[in-house]
């Protein structure tokens, strides 16, 4: 039965090491976000928990995992458990597909390794397919609440969600006519041979993106349905300790996920930047180490955002969407494709 | 691997569907057999594409689910209306043709 | 390989339709339908159709089971034992659905398909799925493809005027 398994010890190791970094990053994000949001509130974050706060996502999950789990009494049990598991899974079944480092990156031991897990022809569809599934576990979670704030979040939060999945599908449409591939490694290598990342043809596109990324994971200036002052917590209100924790959790991988799907269609994934300036003296740094560097700068504009903005009522973000990004994406689509035609690439 | 086990599995999950149509009195529930009916036909459809090689199933399976969108569409919101006027989702109640 | 996973996903496809036709509640039948289209997705990998997948998951999963969702949390909905559940007819729906199954596999057995479905065979268009698919839709499938899209500007306005609330200078008395 195991023989079965052998031809994937690479994908398989691969996934494991995946998961154990993916869970450290989401955690220290949130000890990120704290410390940011702090320093722009001119206050200091956490500071008591090991240096600096550094213990304290640590501390944070302890906290979560040794709380009582409280169900309510009328809630239906089966949505209930299954909610958060919905919203947890697919954020991060995703980071199998993005590309880490390019195609010949480690060499461990005499073989090569690839700096992804799979290369598969049409990842950036199914990025958006499974990014897509994160919405049910929302609405099962507020339904199985059996209460007002719940379902009034829940149903604000899917409706938002769903809302901005299409301009964000419509903005890649322009990477994706440029590059000529939907599989996020050719998208890499095009940028590479294009000389240019993909930001700067496609700057429109680029600021569509991140601001439907925005609205997509429920952060802020988009977060009215889980604004504590109007709806208490959303979707999320009936939920405490681990299954919280869960959600909690999805939502910061959703957010490392745009942000690394960013990075790669638009800042050129693991690429060096200026390398007709740079390639001498920085050649040594591996491509994982520049990617991560462009996934930071996009979760700090995140959190920016969150320490910035006031959060825009529910029928003017409708509104916005509706009026302005949709026709704005559609635009960049058409002109795009006409530009390529008449330049012949 | 035959294209028998996937035309089984199609058979199979129609009639499901089609019982489920044919039993349930719950509206909503009558809808979501319908679906299952339309997936055990893609499912068809894209056995037979693979068996002769060629794309067309894969188009045909495109327009099958676009119209299976745009019905539950609608039928959703005939029976929010219809569940105005009724207060109820059971088919049963539902007989103003009756004669 | 391939085998277990067609047998795996094959007894899960089966097991949750099972449970959509069988669920009293309707929210957990929509999470048991979602189970289905989830796992017929990973058949429709198998069979070499990823586009497909995308589709099925995006509009199907992503939208349709979502909009079910949508109207069952909309609607106040009281449990209803199972026994209320069933139609009156209901053993003689079971045995025509039977019937219906038997007679199509009759027809399946009857035909000469006995062909193996993983030969690789060449696609018809040009290589790879999403562009043969691409080169379809634009090519010789054009015309469906447009009308598809006018059939999905009629189910929106028919929709949003089927569900609109009656207005006020016309209201209907029940």
């Amino acid at each position: 039965m195991l023989e079965l398994f052998k031809p994937y010890t690479e994908e398989l190791v691969k996934i494991v090491i995946l998961l154990a970094l993916i869970s450290l990053a989401i955690a220290y994000l949130t000890w990120l976000e704290r410390k940011v949001i702090g320093h722009i509130q001119s206050r200091l974050g956490p500071m008591r928990v090991g240096w600096h706060g550094l213990l304290q996502p640590i501390a944070d999950g302890i906290k979560f995992i040794i709380k009582e789990d409280i169900i309510p009494a009328k809630a239906d049990r089966f949505g209930f458990i299954l909610a958060p598991l919905l919203a947890f899974i697919p954020a991060f079944i995703v980071f199998a597909l993005i590309p880490f480092d390019g195609p010949q990156a480690f060499t461990v031991g005499g073989k090569t390794y690839s700096g992804y897990v799979a290369d598969v022809d049409i990842a950036l569809l199914f990025v958006m397919a499974i990014t897509s599934i994160c919405v049910l576990g929302l609405i099962v979670g507020g339904w199985a609440s059996n209460s007002k704030y719940p379902l009034l979040g829940a149903l604000r939060s899917v409706a938002q969600l769903v809302s901005y999945e299409i301009p964000m599908g419509l903005s890649v449409m322009g990477v994706v006519l440029m590059a000529g591939s939907l599989s996020l490694v050719r998208i890499v290598q095009a940028q590479e041979r294009l000389g240019w990342w993909f930001f700067l043809p496609q700057l429109v596109g680029f600021v569509i993106y991140f601001i439907c990324g925005v609205a997509e994971t429920n952060r802020n200036p988009f977060d009215l349905p889980e604004a504590e002052a109007e709806l208490v917590g959303g979707y999320h209100t009936e939920y405490s300790g681990f299954r919280f924790a869960l959600f909690f959790l999805a939502e910061y991988a959703n957010m490392i996920t745009i942000s690394a799907v960013a990075a790669t269609l638009f800042l050129g994934g693991w690429l060096m930047p200026f390398p007709s300036l740079l390639a001498p003296y920085l050649s040594w740094v591996p491509g994982i180490v520049w990617f991560s560097l462009k996934v930071f700068a996009f979760l700090f504009l995140y959190l920016w955002f969150r320490g910035t903005f006031p959060r825009y009522r529910f029928d003017q973000l409708m509104g916005i969407m509706w009026k302005i990004l949709l026709p704005v994406a559609i635009a960049n689509i058409l002109v795009t494709a006409g530009v390529m035609l008449y330049l012949n690439r | 691997m035959e294209i028998y086990n996937f035309l089984a599995v199609s058979t199979i999950v129609f009639t499901i569907g089609l019982i489920g149509v044919l039993v349930r009195r719950n509206i909503m529930i009558i809808l979501m057999s319908l679906e299952l009916m339309l997936n055990a036909v893609n499912l068809n459809l894209v056995a037979f594409s693979r068996l002769w090689g060629g794309v067309v199933g894969h188009v045909f399976v495109i327009f099958v689910i676009t119209v299976a969108a745009a019905e539950a569409a609608v039928g959703l919101a005939i029976v929010i209306a219809v569940y105005r006027h009724r207060e109820s989702i059971n088919i049963d109640d539902m007989n103003l043709l009756k004669w | 390989m391939e085998t277990l996973i067609f047998w795996s996903l094959s007894g899960l496809i089966v097991l949750f339709a099972l449970l959509v036709i069988s669920a009293k509640n309707p929210v957990h039948s929509a999470i048991f339908l979602v189970g289905t289209l989830l796992f017929m997705a990973g058949l429709y990998i198998l069979l070499d159709a990823e586009f497909i997948v995308g589709v099925q998951v995006i509009v199907y999963v992503g939208g349709i089971t979502v909009l079910y969702l949508f109207v069952i949390s909309l609607i106040v909905l009281k449990r209803i034992p199972l026994e209320s559940t069933l139609n009156r007819q209901w053993p003689a729906a079971v045995i025509a659905g039977l019937a219906v199954m038997v007679e199509v596999a009759f027809f399946l057995l009857k035909g000469d398909l006995f062909f193996q479905v993983f030969e690789k065979k060449k696609m018809i268009y040009g290589t790879g799925e999403t562009a043969a698919i691409g080169r379809a839709l634009y090519g010789p499938y054009v015309f469906p493809f447009e009308i598809a899209t006018v059939l999905l500007l009629l189910a929106i306005i028919g929709a949003v005027l089927m569900s609109r609330k009656p207005e006020r200078d016309q209201t209907p008395e029940s």
